[in-house]
């Protein structure tokens, strides 16, 4: 039942490789076009008075992948900017399909010319994004407005800067955290407050919790195989995920998650399924969380977009949901999660001065604490401002959702490194495949280093190709 | 050697037997997405996401499914735009593959043969490969967001050229010169001749282009701006979140963008069945 939950994503898949290839290839010409095309003045901000002498309206256009319950907070959220600038500033937005959708859309747009005024970009396509040359960076527009940021978060806007220069606004985000089911662990006759916290840990529960040594879960342990599962094993390990100072310095040319480290969790991983602890629920993380929803596993990692899920399920299932640090591979070494989610861009090649600013003016309100607050409350992502948590309708929220607290401690808590920035590559999204490759065939009995070193070689052509096609 | 007969007569209500209970598994099989789209419509999470699945709404109705889908997405609108995107790129595919077949069967080309072959070659380039180049020719002609913009590209085709030829082939030569007998000219014997008779291939052109109209996904997604004219298909992924699942307000979707799609093949199965097969078994 649960393989073939994730067999059914396949299609899916597939049909998403042939556009990003187009995509891949294409980005060659765009990025020719870019230099070629336009002055560099389009990546200037403009001054702060350009919507000054503008009469009527101007419309921003907003492309945005968000779906579901997340779309309808952020119209309302859209609704309510509209309202404010009457007359002034109309966002129009548009969905653009899933991340990877709206980003080949994206791509198509550069060539034509026909760019949004603000695009909502996942996290992973950052690179691609500096090196498509078409947006203002935020720091442009906070240094022109001498805008004081210590209101957000350091650690979310760290994903976002190259050596402090913040390149988009961070706007939807999540983390990792360990969710376990308390019932379970009282069952087992362990502490339920005291989650694992290590590698070791997790494996010491699992025996107890897992059905065939007579525990309550069918499985101690699950989670998808998933590549920003092992990103965040890398990272809390404070280890980088590809070289030149995990793409911070300069180009990455290489990932590295067949280090010794990550061969350790993928080693671990292979071993725990081997022996009955943990479930292979495959890639597709749908088939993960309905197996911890369903009680069927006792700890699972997941982001912290799952808690309104999870404790839904909980509630209705009669258990006791926890959540904890997302774990470390050795118990105690420094480092922490990387944040995941989307940012917002501002394009500035082929955009007039008023759009621009139109532009900025709407990505500060999205980023104000206000609308954070909105966001947070309405959708579980987690806020980008400091502020935001202490608006009253978010201490509610927190109040009715205590265990969203584990996670704004654990953002405090995790010291901004390179590490913890997170690796940034052109070809990210391609990588993240490639490991979960690796990773997949491990767990399905190859040996663990050959397995990941193999797929990290897979990944090496990408990027010097991106790499060659962006000089 | 009188045997035979009586071992057909006690054999068949047997083999009659078989294959019922094989056509009526089928028959499950393949109504099964369909009820469980329409159930599951009408589930709450608590059914959708228990283990193992709940077949039936166990802890309630929700209708309100509906309702949450069409909060999310302007339904209507694009809805509409599916249906006019649809309509065009059929009508167009008709009127085209009917043109080039009829010119392929019944004009004396030169070189017909290569020209045909040219034409089917056009069926081995995939879409995705010229994605990008008619993305950039729409939005230079100004097309994008217009129903033009969506079915433009889809106009012509050389499965339907192919289809047409095929079942044009085995027109009887006879009615051909009966009726350039009688006085009619090339249109005159395509419009009021050739097309009436051809009808279930036709039908079965119109139904194969109606249905790959309908679920196009990445064309709209790329030609299309405002929210209203996304077609349903891009609507109903939106309404798909990764974070949160509400499975029975996509289904809730799914079911409103299914109906017609469902009743064109109810309606039309016949012809689908007939043209397909019309050039197969000459």
């Amino acid at each position: 039942m649960l393989r073939s939950t994730s067999r059914a994503t396949r299609p899916r898949r597939l049909r998403y490789t042939v556009p990003a290839g187009i995509a891949a290839a294409s980005l060659l010409l765009a990025a020719c076009g870019g230099g070629s095309g336009g002055s560099s003045g389009g990546q200037d901000a403009p001054g702060a008075d350009a919507l000054k002498d503008v009469k009527g309206v101007t419309t921003v256009s907003f492309w945005h992948a968000m779906d579901g319950k997340n779309a309808e907070v952020l119209t309302q959220l859209v609704n309510e900017f509209n309202q404010a600038h009457q007359g002034k500033i109309e966002v129009k937005s548009t969905y653009a399909g899933k991340y990877d959708d709206a980003i080949t859309k994206y791509k198509a747009s550069i060539k034509s010319k026909s760019t949004p005024d603000v695009i909502q970009v996942y996290d992973i396509g950052t690179r691609f994004m500096i090196d498509a040359k078409q947006t203002v960076s935020m720091q442009k527009f906070i240094d022109r407005d001498k805008l004081d940021v210590s209101d957000l978060q350091p650690n979310i806007t760290g994903y976002y800067s190259i050596v402090d220069k913040l390149y988009s606004m961070p706007f939807n985000t999540s983390m990792p955290v360990l969710y376990y089911n308390k019932t379970m662990f009282t069952k087992a006759g362990l502490d339920p407050d005291k989650p694992p916290t290590s590698l070791d840990e997790i494996r010491a529960d699992a025996e107890k919790l897992s059905k065939k040594n007579g525990g309550p879960a069918d499985y101690g342990f699950g989670a998808a195989i998933y590549g920003w599962l092992l990103e965040q094993f890398i990272a809390t390990d404070n280890q980088e995920y590809c070289d030149q100072g995990n793409g911070r310095d300069g180009k990455a040319t290489k990932v590295e998650f067949d280090s010794p480290d990550a061969v350790k969790v993928v080693t671990w991983w292979q071993k725990m399924v081997k022996d009955g602890l943990a479930a292979n629920t495959g890639r597709d993380t749908k088939a993960a969380q309905a197996a911890f929803k369903s009680g069927q596993l006792a700890i699972n990692l997941e982001s912290t977009g799952q808690l309104g899920g999870y404790s839904q399920a909980a509630k209705d299932g009669g258990w006791e949901l926890g959540a904890a640090n997302y774990p470390h591979i050795t118990a105690g070494s420094e480092g922490g999660p990387i944040i995941g989610g989307a940012s917002l861009w501002i394009d500035g090649v082929g955009h007039k001065d008023a759009n621009k600013e139109a532009a900025w003016q709407f990505v500060k309100f999205l980023a104000d604490k206000k609308s954070q607050a909105t966001w947070h409350t309405g959708t579980g992502y987690f806020p980008i401002s400091k502020g935001a948590l202490n608006e009253p309708a978010d201490v509610q929220y927190r109040q009715a959702n205590p265990l969203f607290d584990v996670a704004v401690k654990q953002l405090e808590n995790t010291k901004l490194s390179k590490a913890t920035q997170g690796c940034l590559l052109g070809v990210m999204p391609q990588s993240r495949k490639a490991s979960e490759d690796g990773l997949e065939s491990a767990l399905n009995g190859a040996d663990p280093q050959e397995a990941m070193t193999k797929a990290a070689q897979s990944v090496e052509p990408l990027i010097k190709s991106y790499n060659d096609s962006t000089k | 050697m009188s045997d035979p007969s009586r071992v057909r007569r006690t054999g068949r209500p047997r083999a009659n037997l078989g294959s019922y209970v094989v056509l009526g598994l089928l028959f499950l099989v393949v109504c099964f997405p369909v009820y469980y789209g329409l159930v599951g419509s009408l589930m709450g999470e608590r059914d959708t996401n228990s283990f193992p699945p709940a077949l039936w709404p166990v802890s309630g109705l929700h209708p309100e499914n509906y309702g949450d889908a069409l909060r999310i997405i302007p339904l209507g609108s694009q809805y509409l735009t599916s249906v006019l995107q649809t309509a065009a790129i059929t009508v167009g595919q008709l009127v085209t593959s009917a043109l080039a077949a009829y010119a392929f069967v019944f004009l004396p080309l030169r070189w017909r043969a290569f020209w045909f072959g040219l034409f089917l070659s056009t069926m081995m380039i995939p879409f995705e490969s010229i994605i990008i180049p008619n993305y950039l020719l729409i939005s230079s002609l100004g097309l994008k967001d217009t129903i033009a913009g969506l079915a433009l590209p889809f106009l012509a085709t050389g499965f339907g050229t192919f289809l047409l030829r095929q079942s044009f082939l085995s027109f009887p030569v006879e009615l051909r010169d009966a009726a350039r007998v009688d006085g009619a000219g090339h249109f005159r014997f395509l419009v009021s001749i050739l097309v009436p008779l051809s009808r279930p291939s036709l039908a079965a052109l119109g139904i194969w282009s109606a249905l790959s109209a309908w679920n196009m996904y990445f064309w709209p997604l790329l030609a299309t701006e405002d929210p209203r004219h996304q077609t349903i298909q891009i609507g109903i992924s939106q309404l798909q979140t990764s974070d949160s699942d509400s499975p029975g307000m996509v289904l809730a979707g799914v079911m409103l963008a299914l109906f017609p799609t469902l009743l064109l093949v109810v309606f039309g199965q016949r012809f689908i069945v007939r043209g397909l097969t019309a050039g197969a078994v000459k």
